[in-house]
Formats: structure tokens, C-alpha cells, sequence
């Protein structure tokens, strides 16, 4: 295989632009298809002249499938969706990666640790990832935003936090 | 004029009774604070602070929850200006040229004239409900299921319009909206759908999914830049907008302002509805509809005209004959019984005094949603000068939290999360989040009317042609769809042929353009 030409290392962009919409595509038809499938079964009630729980999601798969089809046949004419993917490209997508791993994390954390343990952790990482780079500022405002949010939501609005089931 | 004198003595009772003034001042700055704040929204923030009406007379209990709901529905705009992230659901219609405003360096104006727009739009709602209420009830009830379906029909149509630079990709976020709104139980049978056996998918709820669209998205993009800790030096300059831009806009106030007070009455149809479509109305009077999507100040002020204008209309139907417009006038609706009064046309003829001392604190309270509103802009302004790297976290922390707030679930925080995975890769390809909006809004209405109203005519169709408002909405419906529609396949094509043309040109040096 030979290694790509400056041009086409320029063009990059561009092409996965394209090539996104052909893989979306492809997978808008699936789901339309799928969900074509799970509908064909949907019951209707008693009444005689309903036509059913399964016609509108049938109507809005037939749709989104002849949609889909259009973007992959457009693919080849779209320009570049996203400019901004230049030299900084990979580390950017690292960062973005790491926040929303950070942040599935957290949320999966919160029924055990709790909501005043896992947020003021998350806050302080994440900003840290993020450049925040300073430890005791970082720490007051993870621990301060953290006792607001809990004062306003459980004392103000009396909505129970979750307390995690390791402390429960 | 009967009307005038009772709202004069509704004037004088409240300035007798100043505490109602006082719990609709905290009302509205609750509302404000709520409305502002990612992951939290309005109809929340009334639904919260109804309990704590029960110790209150009707008017001061009201005129918090009214105070709650006003400066909640204007507030949305702030955030969905400054940061592209709408605190209510209406205010994702501003969204789309406030943000595009704050790029331009005009963040002050586009929030003077959203507060303005707002509270113009506002009170000229409540006037509406103090004086026209009687031709006004009988609209509300014109509307039957087949009417609100092809509203619901001319609510998706905007998505045409919203769609922004590719017409295929805002028509498949439509789509894909359209289908999520399916997932669950099915609107008229209860039957569940494309639920899978998972308990949880039975109740896929609409504001985790906005939240993540939005909010959570928008955080997530904002953590590709290596410039977390550079202070944001967009200030946001001069606020109050000069006269001249008032001379061009009040047209558009006034039109966004009736439209949200008709589809206010309108059972069903709230703020999100209004705000929409007034874009959508702006952007078809406007002498310069391809400025929309661009920053376009006219389509700030209607959206916000439009949405606070429902307020009024949306009191309309739930004063008069006991049905709410909108969810937070069901929630105020619970607070009259609450109370010990049932509304209906006996409301108006038994306590005229209390109503009409509600209306006028009304009044008063939008008089406050400016005041506040403007002083509150100062506050937002430091504000969104925080590093993103810490913002960023503070709106993904309140996002989880809010949700949370909504249900005690941790599926809607996990629904969050996913739109908001979804959401980021959407933004990074091109696809629209506001048709997702609407479809999510407009569908269950549509499929559960049409159903229904397929019933009530025993399984014939003619009520699509043979009912007078629902022909000349779903006609409506077809041209909103259809215009942009055609005008999109029409530059794509001129496109091409430039394209090819110049592709011509370029290998054939001596043919010449003709």
C-alpha cells in the first residue's frame, strides 16, 4: 500500500467527513430495518379502527431508511464537515475520550459511593484532565460546588441524593 | 370597561397585601436561577415549590408559582445564548441564532432583546388574559384531536426550516427523534415498545435526552480544546438594546407575542411549541431569511415573545374551563385545588375579586422578570468568564444532578449520558439537535391525536380535509415542509453545476465558459 501523498494527508478532513456519512448511512438503514422488524408484530387494541401501535414507527423507519439512502448517494458530493481537525486532532479526541470515560464513571459510581463522595473526586480529575492543574484551588472548589449542589437539591428542594449503597 | 375597573381594584388589594408581591419577587428569582441552570427547568422548579404553597392564601401561592413559571421560561434564553446549552426547552429555538449572536461579539444584545422581547411578549399575555378571556375560552374549545394532530403536524414541518446547512442530515435527526419518542409505552393501548423487556425503557423521558443533547454534549466538545484554562474574553457588552433595533423588532413582538398566546389556549401545545413556531413564522416574514441560523436578532426576540407569550394563553384554558395549556399550568391547576378552588367559569363569578388581584399581580411580576432579569445578566456575565475547564465540569455535574432531581432515576442520568455521547458525535457530523427537540415534542402529540381522532371518526380519514382548522394546519404543515425542502434541491443542484463546471474548466484550459 503506498503511503499517503501530502494531499491527501491535507484532504483528511474531508474524507472521514465523507466517510462518516457512508458508515452512518449504513447504519440509519440497519436501524430502520430493525426497527421495521420489531414493529411488524406491535399489537393494536380493541377498538376495530386503530391501526396500531407498530404503523407510525413503520411509517418513520420506511422514511428514515429512504433518508439514509439519500446521504450515502450525497456522500461523494459533501465537502468536509469538520475543518477544525487539524494537527491537534488526536490529542483532542484523547481528551474527549477520557471526560466521557470520566464521566460514565462517575455516574456508575454514584448508586455505591454516593453523590457528596463520587462528585467532588470526579470534579477534581476531570479539571485536572481538562488543565486545572492547581491542587488546593481545585480541591476547594470540587468540595464547595459539591456542598452547594447538596444544601440546594437535598435541604432547599428536599430531593434525596442518592447516599450509595457502601454507606447505606 | 368592566374588565379595567376590577383590575384597578386588583391593583389596590395587592398593595394592601404586599407579601404576595414579596413571594412573587423570590418566585421569579427562583425561576430565574432555575430556568438558567442546565439540567434544570422551569416546569421542575414550579412542580418543586408546590408543596410549599399549601400554607399560602390562593393569590400569593399563585403569584410564586406564576413568578416561578415567567422568569423560568425567560431564563432558558440566558444560557442557550451565552453557551448554546437551553435551560427550558423553548429556549432551544433561541438557541440556534442567540448563540449564533454571542459568536458574532453581540451576546449583550441578543440578551437585552431576549429579556425585553420576553417580558413585552409576557405581559402583553396577561392583558390578553384579563380582557379577552371569554372570545378566547371558546378557541380552546375548537380543538379537538384532530386539530391538535395536525398542529403536532405543523410543529414537525419546522424541522425544514431548522435544518440548517444539510437538509438530509436535519431531516434524519427528525427521524431518529421521531423513533426515540417510540420507545416506550405506546400512547394509546399502553403497549410497550422497542422496550426489550427493560422496565425502565417504558417511561424514556424527554428532558434527560435535551439535557444531553445539549448541556452535556456541549461539555463534551468543549473538552476538545487545549485552551482549558484561557479566561473567555467575550464580554458581554452593551445590553439594552438602542431604539433603533426596538423600531424593527416590535413587528415581530407582536406577531410571536398572538402566536404564543393562541397556541397557548391550544390544550396540549406549550412554550416549546410557541417558540418554535414563532421562529419558524419570523423566518417566513422576514425580508432576509437566510440570515436565520446565522444570528439573526429578529429570531431571538420571536422565539422569546412567543414563549412567554404562551404563558398567558396557557392560563387561559386552565382559568376558564379547568384544562391546562401546558404542563406547569397542570402543576398551577393542582395548586388552585390545592387550595380549595375549582376552576371553571364559576372561578370567574364566585372570587372575581382574587382572580382578578392575581391577574394584576401579573402584571407585576413580569415588571420583575425584567427587573431581575437585567440585574441577573450582570451576575451571568462573570460567570461564563470561568475557565472552561471548570465550567465545563460544573454544567456536567449540575446536568447529572438535575436529572437526577427530575425522577430519583439513575437511568434518566444514563439516558443523559448516552444523548450526550450521541449529541457530541451529531455536532462533530453535521447533525442538527433542534429537529431531535421537536421530534421528541411533536411526535407522541401527533401519533396519540391522530389515533384518537381516527377513532372519534370511526376509521374514516376525511377528518384530515373535512375539518376546517385541521386542513388549513396540515396545509400549512405541507408548505413548511416542502419550501425549504425544494429551495435545499435547488441550491444543491446549482452547486453541482458549478462544480462541474469549473471541474470542466480546469481540463479543458481553452474551451471557454459559456
Amino acid at each position: 500500500m503506498n503511503r499517503p501523498t501530502l494531499h491527501q494527508l491535507h484532504n483528511l478532513p474531508a474524507r472521514i467527513g465523507r466517510h462518516a456519512d457512508r458508515v452512518v448511512g449504513v447504519l440509519l438503514i440497519a436501524l430502520g430495518m430493525l426497527t421495521l422488524y420489531g414493529s411488524r408484530n406491535l399489537p393494536s387494541t380493541a377498538v376495530s379502527t386503530d391501526i396500531g401501535a407498530g404503523a407510525f414507527p413503520m411509517v418513520y423507519a420506511g422514511i428514515l431508511i429512504v433518508l439514509a439512502i439519500l446521504l450515502i448517494l450525497n456522500a461523494h458530493t459533501t465537502p468536509g464537515t469538520q475543518a477544525e481537525q487539524n494537527e491537534d486532532s488526536r490529542p483532542s479526541l484523547l481528551r474527549v475520550l477520557g471526560g466521557g470515560a470520566l464521566t460514565l464513571v462517575y455516574i456508575i459510581s454514584i448508586p455505591f459511593t454516593g453523590f457528596p463522595v463520587a462528585t467532588p473526586v470526579f470534579m477534581f480529575v476531570l479539571m485536572w484532565l481538562l488543565g486545572f492543574r492547581r491542587i488546593l484551588p481545585s480541591l476547594c472548589i470540587s468540595a464547595g460546588f459539591t456542598a452547594v449542589l447538596y444544601l440546594a437539591f437535598e435541604v432547599g428542594m428536599s430531593v434525596a441524593l442518592p447516599v450509595g449503597s457502601l454507606f447505606e | 370597561m368592566h374588565g379595567f375597573e376590577l383590575l384597578m381594584a386588583g391593583f389596590a388589594n395587592l398593595f394592601t397585601h404586599p407579601q404576595a408581591l414579596l413571594f412573587a419577587a423570590l418566585g421569579t428569582a427562583f425561576g430565574i436561577v432555575v430556568g438558567a441552570l442546565p439540567g434544570l427547568t422551569a416546569t421542575m422548579g414550579v412542580a418543586i415549590m408546590l408543596p410549599f404553597t399549601f400554607g399560602m392564601d390562593p393569590v400569593t401561592a399563585l403569584l410564586m408559582l406564576a413568578g416561578i413559571q415567567f422568569g423560568g421560561v425567560y431564563s432558558g434564553s440566558i444560557t442557550a445564548i451565552l453557551l448554546r446549552i437551553p435551560g427550558t426547552p423553548a429556549a432551544a429555538a433561541t438557541a440556534l441564532d442567540g448563540y449564533a449572536m454571542t459568536q458574532k461579539g453581540q451576546a449583550g444584545l441578543a440578551l437585552g432583546t431576549a429579556t425585553f422581547s420576553s417580558c413585552i411578549g409576557g405581559a402583553l399575555s396577561v392583558l390578553a388574559l384579563i380582557f379577552l378571556s371569554p372570545i378566547l375560552a371558546g378557541f380552546a374549545l375548537r380543538f379537538s384531536a384532530s386539530e391538535t394532530f395536525a398542529l403536532a403536524c405543523f410543529g414537525l414541518s419546522i424541522i425544514a426550516s431548522v435544518a440548517g446547512e444539510s437538509m438530509i442530515k436535519g431531516l434524519i435527526a427528525g427521524m431518529i427523534g421521531l423513533l426515540v419518542a417510540c420507545i416506550g409505552l405506546d400512547p394509546i393501548g399502553g403497549f410497550p415498545r422497542f422496550t426489550g423487556g427493560i422496565d425502565e425503557l417504558m417511561d424514556v423521558k424527554f428532558i434527560p435526552i435535551m439535557i444531553g443533547l445539549f448541556a452535556t454534549a456541549e461539555a463534551f466538545h468543549a473538552m476538545e480544546s487545549t485552551n482549558g484554562m484561557e479566561r473567555v474574553r467575550a464580554t458581554i457588552g452593551r445590553i439594552i438594546p438602542p431604539l433603533s433595533v426596538f423600531r424593527r423588532l416590535w413587528v415581530a413582538i407582536l406577531r410571536s407575542t398572538g402566536l404564543g398566546v393562541a397556541i397557548g389556549i391550544i390544550p396540549g401545545a406549550g412554550s416549546d411549541v410557541a417558540a418554535f413556531v414563532c421562529y419558524n413564522e419570523a423566518k417566513r416574514f422576514s425580508r432576509h431569511p437566510e440570515n436565520f441560523g446565522k444570528g439573526e436578532i429578529t429570531a431571538v426576540a420571536s422565539c422569546e415573545a412567543g414563549a412567554n407569550g404562551c404563558t398567558g394563553g396557557a392560563l387561559l384554558p386552565m382559568l376558564t374551563l379547568g384544562i391546562p395549556g401546558d404542563a406547569i399550568t397542570a402543576v398551577m391547576l393542582g395548586a388552585l385545588v390545592l387550595q380549595g378552588l375549582q376552576p371553571g367559569p364559576m372561578l370567574f363569578t364566585d372570587h372575581a375579586d382574587m382572580v382578578y388581584t392575581l391577574f394584576s399581580g401579573m402584571l407585576l411580576t413580569y415588571g420583575m422578570v425584567l427587573i431581575l432579569g437585567l440585574a441577573s445578566l450582570k451576575i451571568i456575565g462573570r460567570i461564563i468568564q470561568i475557565p472552561p475547564a471548570i465550567l465545563n465540569v460544573g454544567i456536567l455535574v449540575l446536568s447529572v444532578v438535575g436529572t437526577y432531581a427530575l425522577g430519583n432515576s439513575m437511568f434518566d442520568v444514563g439516558t443523559m449520558f448516552v444523548a450526550g455521547v450521541i449529541g457530541y458525535f451529531m455536532q462533530k457530523w453535521g447533525y442538527p439537535a433542534s429537529p431531535v427537540v421537536l421530534a421528541l415534542i411533536m411526535g407522541p402529540i401527533a401519533e396519540s391525536n391522530f389515533r384518537r381522532a381516527l377513532s372519534l371518526s370511526n376509521g374514516s380519514y376525511d377528518f384530515l380535509y373535512t375539518r376546517p382548522i385541521t386542513a388549513v394546519l396540515l396545509a400549512l404543515a405541507l408548505t413548511t415542509l416542502l419550501l425549504p425542502v425544494l429551495r435545499a434541491i435547488v441550491r444543491h443542484h446549482r452547486l453541482h453545476h458549478v462544480r462541474s463546471a469549473t471541474d470542466t474548466a480546469r481540463s479543458h484550459p481553452d474551451v471557454s465558459a459559456s
